[in-house]
């Protein structure tokens, strides 16, 4: 009797149970919908980044990813979308990458190495892919796979930076590549359009020439081809043209597959800066506590705004701001982590905030007490509010 | 030192780590590739120069540290008096807790170098 009451007892509380978790994903549906149409109407990093997490929580990695790319289609610069984005990336790759690390571990395989450095590149962790290829370099030096990745994330990096130093570990790798497999049809790609936008024509033109030989039907690489023939021979060593590009920051012709140079290919760079928007923008940053001077400044119109602490000697934190974020900019090409983005000094000074993108630079002085955290923050709505997407506006004129 | 720099570089996302005097000299340095020692070395200490003498003109002194993020990697800088330490970290790490241990790290080598320091007395 005990037995069947137990069991009555115990249909009852999954029955209940199962009651509650129906009303529990109902009500996680609603505050989901309710979510997509707040961000639909009012976006806003924090907004995006909200219901990413949301369906991450829900263990739709696929719809929080597509909801992270949605988002950063509309603040192509905030760093909290762009790390949520490569978090997601992340985890979803984390089985691929112990699988095949375990496989190069039990049987090394030049094209396991090529595989495990192509899922790294995706995650954006080039160091770690060119030092997986590296290690494959090493174990088989006449295999043509880590020569081809390390040769495309140069190229990859040439194209949006323009450093020498990029451009030409890209042709070494792409070119000993091509010798140990004179069909590689890639790598001969990747090296005629790099020659090609340098202006290297006569180097470029052998390898379009093999191109056209083995897909005889592609129009571009015949319309390349002529391009490319009738330029005049370049003068110069590709050394040196790698070096000019690197200077005068763009190369002599446009990237042949429309990934145009580095200058007009930043989410930013088409936008005319509006010295209104940004001394507008610019006046939540003044708000921030402990705040003793600010620094705004664009390439466009110069200085914007300044803020000074009339404390601070008469060159003033104006030509500091300025001098430290060239070499921050100059010393991070050099050491070869690509253009500097952000920083922080600490010192009997106080705190520094820093911020650079290819139109536009901040830098924040604060007493030594202020919070980093928050006025990083203030500075990234600042950018979101300069950069943010047109579409937010498009949206809003059509609902 | 070179075993403190052995140590920090088993930490997440630390690439590398070195020790350079004021006149760029690498003293110790734990590298993936060695070949960059000497560039970075003098890279990291014209940087420190640069940023310090900008500091001085708008009148900001005693630099302490300096944390750089770039598009494919991060630099700290500490500036330990006679020496600096340079650690270059991956961007895509949570640098919070690897922040700690490099301070720790600094904090260490500022102790080491105080205790060979020549007295002057």
């Amino acid at each position: 009797m005990r037995a069947v009451t137990g069991s009555l007892s115990g249909n009852g509380y999954q029955k209940e149970n199962r009651v509650k978790l129906l009303f529990r994903g109902f009500f996680a549906h609603l505050r989901l919908f309710r979510l997509r149409r707040q961000t639909r109407k009012h976006p806003s990093p924090a907004a995006w980044t909200a219901l990413s997490e949301r369906y991450l929580a829900m263990g739709d990695s696929d719809r929080a990813y597509a909801v992270a790319e949605e988002g950063l289609k509309d603040f192509p610069t905030n760093e909290r979308l762009r790390s949520l984005r490569r978090l997601i990336q992340k985890e979803n790759l984390r089985e691929r990458v112990k699988g095949l690390s375990q496989s190069i571990r039990r049987r090394p395989d030049p094209y396991l190495y090529a595989r495990l450095a192509e899922v790294f590149r995706q995650l954006g962790e080039l160091n770690k892919a060119e030092l997986i290829a590296e290690e494959c370099k090493a174990r088989f030096p006449c295999d043509e796979n880590p020569y081809l990745v390390i040769g495309e994330i140069r190229a990859g990096r040439f194209k949006k930076g323009l450093m020498a130093r990029d451009g030409r570990m890209a042709i070494e790798n792409l070119e000993r590549a091509v010798s140990l497999n004179s069909d590689n049809l890639k790598g001969r790609m990747l090296l005629a359009e790099l020659y090609a936008a340098l202006g290297a024509n006569s180097r470029a033109l052998p390898h379009l020439l093999h191109l056209a030989e083995a897909t005889p039907d592609d129009e571009r690489i015949r319309s390349l081809i002529s391009e490319v023939g009738s330029r005049p021979v370049e003068e110069g060593d590709f050394n040196v043209l790698l070096r000019t590009a690197e200077r005068k920051r763009k190369t002599l012709y446009s990237f042949y597959n429309g990934e145009v140079r580095a200058p007009s290919n930043s989410p930013e760079s088409s936008r005319v800066m509006n010295r209104d928007k940004i001394r507008q923008s610019a006046a939540a940053l003044f708000g921030i506590r402990d705040i003793r001077a600010l620094y705004v400044a664009s390439d466009d119109i110069g200085a914007v705004e300044v803020k000074e602490d009339q404390t601070l000697n008469s060159k003033g934190f104006t030509e500091s701001a300025s001098k430290i974020l060239k070499a921050a900019e100059a010393s991070s090409r050099k050491m070869d982590i690509g253009g500097f983005s952000k920083g922080f000094l600490e010192g009997a000074f106080g705190r520094i905030v820093l911020r650079r993108t290819q139109k536009l630079e901040v830098a924040l002085l604060l007493e030594g007490s202020a919070s980093v955290e928050v006025a990083t923050r203030e500075v990234d709505t600042f950018f979101d509010k300069i950069f943010g997407s047109n579409r937010i506006a498009e949206r809003a004129g059509n609902p | 030192m070179q075993e403190i720099l052995d140590r920090l570089n088993q930490e997440m996302g630390v690439r590398g780590s070195l020790i350079v005097n004021d006149d760029g000299v690498v003293a110790a340095a734990s590298l993936v590739r060695e070949e960059d020692r000497d560039l970075l070395g003098a890279l990291a200490t014209d940087i420190l120069v640069k940023v310090k003498h900008a500091l001085r003109d708008g009148g900001l002194d005693g630099l302490n540290r300096l944390v750089l993020d770039a598009e494919y990697g991060r630099i700290v800088l500490y500036d330990l008096g006679v020496a600096s330490l340079v650690v270059v970290l991956d961007r895509t790490i949570n640098a919070d807790t690897t922040m700690l241990e490099i301070e720790s790290a600094a904090a260490r080598i500022r102790r080491l170098g105080r205790m060979f320091a020549p007295s002057h007395t």
